[in-house]
């Protein structure tokens, strides 16, 4: 007994070691220093910060016949636009007999020669090199305790482009790219509104990721904006690549199969998740935006819902539904039915099955199991193949599943056609994230209906739901407006009624602003005279 | 904490024990063979012989059929069904499941010596569904009937299934008898089961063979004479196919059926019931039941031989006359049959004197069926013919006089 409690003890002391480690590396000093009024010290400080790196310039300039140094990262600036915007007018002022004796004078001098342009100054050699590695160029003179930091960021982005994973056909085609800036700018130009705000916070203690928080003023519940900043700020991570990582740290809870948090690649889609009174969060390098709070419904529907007739868009909805049920108890019923309620099958299905399965070896659920896995091993290989042998996956997974295991006669044919209708409907999902949660619960469903059969497939069911009415999003409950049921919100769950029947916000979201377009009317056509 | 804990490791232990308790009714597909009919005959030496007629699965399917015998029939002695389907594998290879039985067929022995009383393992099995067809076979033995093969369904038990639904469906040849409404009529005191004939007809030498199947016209084929009458659990007699016509009509449960009314001496129209629906009314007037039958027939002429001139209205009225008179005599003369010959309300009309007069039927419900038979009956038909078809006017009509 003393041995472990020593063990634990050594144990915990070795944990508080390891995060004094860590603090103590992230709170270093290191730079905090002033400006030094000698610029050759000051170079040799940057250069001792940055080492060697081998896009870092230090070069050096004269103003108004003050010997002075030019700092940046060639990686993170526009070299042309210093030269355009910041190098001329320096350069062009260096004749004239103003003089800059000290701080305040270089503070003067820059307001009237770089007015409306973008500079910083800074005081401390820790901010010079937060400016230098944020796309700034530094300037520092000789004589001067303060530098002067000029915006120039490198716009190296890419175009922007159709969304890959969740197109649509008729609407807006632009998808976000990786930059959080262009983001932003898409964001902006469909919702031109004051009141729109994007809050930055910066995250990951080594990568600094800047990441933004937007939501509508006025629209978004403040208790649930206030829980969103709170859950943002305790986010303690070093590194931030994908909005996916802040996912995890901000989901309620991340012990389930569904995602909590909605998101999206589409600025038509996240215009319309703000309008309703939710928050994004927009992480620089990542297309994909979070949104929050986001219940089960969120996942069945998609922007394109709303620019097609409703009947049509209802139908699909439908669709949507009825493939998520299929990709999620399709096999399972399958072997249920196959193992133990045959009386269930009509007789001539019964007997059409029955000679299909007679020189099967494998019992139904292994049977199922070979081919959800190999369906799986191929969906996987598929997505990761390089492009160029990407056709080799499909020729030889379709010759493999499809045919080969058919006429070998180790898997029925009907075995086939129930992987594939499970494998298309999983498919069906407009997020990628939630078709996951199907995916994963089908092979607990398959081993509870070959132990339990159509029992076991209805417990499993029961446990789903059960679990799914336990899930919050942000406070909110994942299945509303089903459960709790909320009667003005059915006009846009399972149903999409025309737009103009829908005068409220849904309130599943608890809106601040419920009201959204209180005179919206159906059209009438223009009456004919004397009728 | 470790509370919580405890009850959590409870739970799991719920949990598995769900699991450890399944699997035990697990069956795969290529364990088991369905029993597609089974034949209940008299034993020799026990009380009762089953012979159950299981299916080659691969013989029923396009793909690897390769001519053998689509089914294997086995048949052995017993005093219980329930053991014989249990022991079928004395003969048999596999696990048998009744779940998907079309037919049970019940010899005329059986059913005359009144041993009815496996009913009621067929009404308590679980794996006994409540569609299958109960079948009397007329003139033969019950288990020939399960010998017969037929190209299309390939066994004979799925041939009759198909068979008697389409029957019942077209022309109304089968009283359409489940399980259940056996029983409930044998329990009824205003009623009494019935139950379709089978019968063999040809040749019976070459019956119990997959030739059967090679020659275009059957050398042997099941063939529906008619209906059993039931008194009670014994089987009393047997009525022809239009008895069972009339049997449907009275049980409004008539889809569709043909009638061939004579319109002149020998000449018939012909007409194509398509809706039909029938009242029934009981009274007990002067200790004598009356029992009233509205029938209300829609029909299509589907054929004249007479002529008539069909765009005249009054022919309408004519031939509308004729059929509700002819069916009017058919269905009297078979209700009167049932009085005089076997005595015992196979309509149940008892059921609606029970429900119309129940102070009446009190009176006489433990003597119904001496009721019954001196019951009045009258038949009131509404007949219309609502089209004639493509043709107002018969080529008939417009025949060169000779």
């Amino acid at each position: 007994m003393r041995d472990l409690t020593t063990w634990f003890k050594a144990k915990i002391r070795q944990k508080q070691i390891r995060e004094e480690r860590i603090y103590s590396y992230h709170s270093s000093t290191e730079g905090d220093k002033h400006i030094h009024s000698e610029v050759e010290i000051n170079k040799q400080e940057i250069r001792s910060i940055f080492g060697n790196t081998a896009d870092l310039h230090t070069i050096g300039i004269r103003v108004q016949g003050r010997e002075g140094m030019l700092s940046y990262l060639s990686s993170t600036i526009d070299l042309q636009m210093v030269n355009q915007i910041f190098m001329e007018p320096l350069s062009d002022l260096d004749g004239t007999e103003s003089e800059i004796d000290n701080d305040e004078e270089l503070e003067r001098y820059m307001q009237t020669s770089f007015s409306g342009k973008k500079y910083v100054m800074a005081s401390t050699l820790n901010q010079l090199t937060w400016l230098i590695l944020s796309g700034y160029v530094v300037v520092c003179l000789d004589g001067m305790t303060r530098a002067v930091a000029l915006y120039c960021p490198q716009k190296s982005q890419r175009a922007i482009e159709e969304p890959t994973t969740q197109t649509v056909i008729k609407g807006p085609k632009e998808g976000f790219t990786e930059s959080a800036e262009q983001s932003i700018t898409l964001i902006r130009k469909r919702i031109k509104n004051p009141k729109l705000r994007f809050e930055p916070f910066q995250l990951g203690t080594e990568t600094h990721t800047s990441i933004y928080l937007a939501y509508i003023e006025g629209i978004i519940n403040p208790a649930i904006l206030q829980e969103v900043r709170k859950r943002i700020q305790s986010i303690h991570t070093n590194a931030v690549f994908d909005s996916g990582m802040i996912e995890e740290f901000i989901t309620d809870k991340t012990m389930t199969p569904f995602p909590l948090v909605f998101n999206t690649e589409r600025p038509d889609t996240t215009a319309a998740n703000l309008i309703s009174g939710k928050a994004m969060i927009i992480v620089d390098g990542s297309p994909f935006v979070l949104s929050m709070p986001a219940t089960l419904n969120d996942f069945f529907q998609i922007s394109e819902d709303y620019y097609q007739p409703f009947m049509m868009a209802t139908f699909i909805r439908f669709i949507r539904y009825i493939a998520f049920l299929i990709a999620l108890i399709m096999p399972a019923a399958y072997v249920a039915i196959i193992t133990y309620h045959h009386e269930l099958l009509p007789t001539p299905l019964m007997i059409s099955i029955m000679a299909q399965r007679e020189s099967i070896p494998f019992p139904a659920v292994v049977e199922v199991l070979i081919m959800e896995f190999t369906f799986e091993i191929l969906r996987e290989a598929g997505i990761r193949m390089p492009r160029a042998v990407g056709m080799t996956v499909s020729v030889v997974g379709g010759l493999v599943i499809g045919q080969a295991a058919v006429e070998a006669g180790i898997i029925s044919s009907i075995m086939v056609i129930i992987v594939a209708l499970t494998a298309i409907a999983s498919f069906v999902s407009p997020v990628y994230s939630f078709s996951m949660a199907a995916r994963l619960l089908r092979f607990g469903l398959v081993i509870l209906a070959a132990s339990l059969g159509l029992y076991g497939v209805m417990l499993g069911l029961f446990f789903m739901v059960g679990h799914l009415n336990s899930l919050r999003s942000f406070g909110i409950p994942y299945l509303s407006p089903m459960a709790p049921f909320i009667l003005e919100d059915q006009k846009d769950v399972i149903l999409r009624l025309p737009v103009f029947s829908m005068k409220k916000r849904p309130t599943s979201n608890q809106p601040a602003d419920v009201i959204k377009q209180p005179n919206a009317h159906s059209p009438t056509p223009p009456q004919k005279e004397g009728t | 904490m470790g509370y919580t804990r405890v009850i959590k490791l409870l739970l799991l232990c719920c949990v598995f024990t769900f699991m450890t308790t399944g699997c035990w009714d697990r069956k795969e597909l290529n364990e088991i063979s369905l029993i597609s009919g089974i034949a209940i005959d008299k034993g020799e030496n026990k009380k009762y012989k089953l012979s159950a007629e299981t299916v080659n699965i691969t013989e029923l399917s396009p793909k690897t059929k390769g001519g053998e015998t689509p089914s294997v029939v086995y048949t052995q002695e017993g005093d219980t069904i329930s053991e014989l389907v249990q022991k079928m594998n004395t003969g048999l290879s596999r696990k048998l499941i009744l779940s998907h039985m079309s037919v049970v067929v019940i010899s005329e022995e059986i059913a005359k010596s009144s041993l009815m009383e496996f009913l009621d393992y067929m009404d308590r099995y679980r794996e006994v569904r409540n569609d299958f067809n109960l079948v009397v076979a007329k003139g033969v033995k019950a288990e020939e009937i399960l010998t017969v093969l037929y190209p299309f369904q390939k066994i004979s038990t799925l041939k009759l299934k198909v068979q008697l639904n389409t029957l019942q469906d077209e022309w109304g040849g089968d009283p359409d008898v489940r399980l259940k409404d056996f029983i409930q009529a044998l329990v009824s005191k205003g009623r009494s089961p019935v139950a379709v004939a089978l019968t063999v007809s040809g040749t019976k030498h070459i019956q119990n063979s997959t030739d059967i199947m090679k020659h275009p016209i059957p050398p042997s084929l099941i063939t529906v004479p008619g209906m059993a009458v039931f008194d009670k659990e014994k089987l009393v007699g047997y009525l022809p196919l239009e008895g069972v016509r009339v049997y449907l009509w009275t049980q409004n449960k008539l889809r569709h059926t043909s009638l061939s009314v004579p319109c002149s001496k020998d000449k018939y129209i012909n007409v194509f019931v398509y809706n039909s629906s029938t009242n029934v009314k009981a009274r007990g007037k002067n200790d004598v039941p009356h029992i009233q039958l509205n029938i209300k027939v829609e029909t299509i002429l589907d054929g004249t031989q007479c002529g008539a001139d069909l765009s005249k209205h009054s022919s309408y009225v004519d031939y509308e006359r004729k059929a509700a008179d002819f069916i009017r005599a058919e269905v009297l003369a078979t209700i009167k049959k049932v009085q005089k010959d076997f005595g015992t309300d196979i309509f149940g009309f008892g059921d609606h004197m029970h429900l119309q007069d129940p102070a009446y039927f009190h009176k006489v419900s433990d003597r119904w069926q001496e009721a019954f038979k001196k019951a009045n009956i009258e038949v009131k038909v509404d007949a219309r013919i609502r089209r004639s078809g493509l043709d107002t006017k018969s080529f008939l009509q417009q025949l060169p006089p000779r």
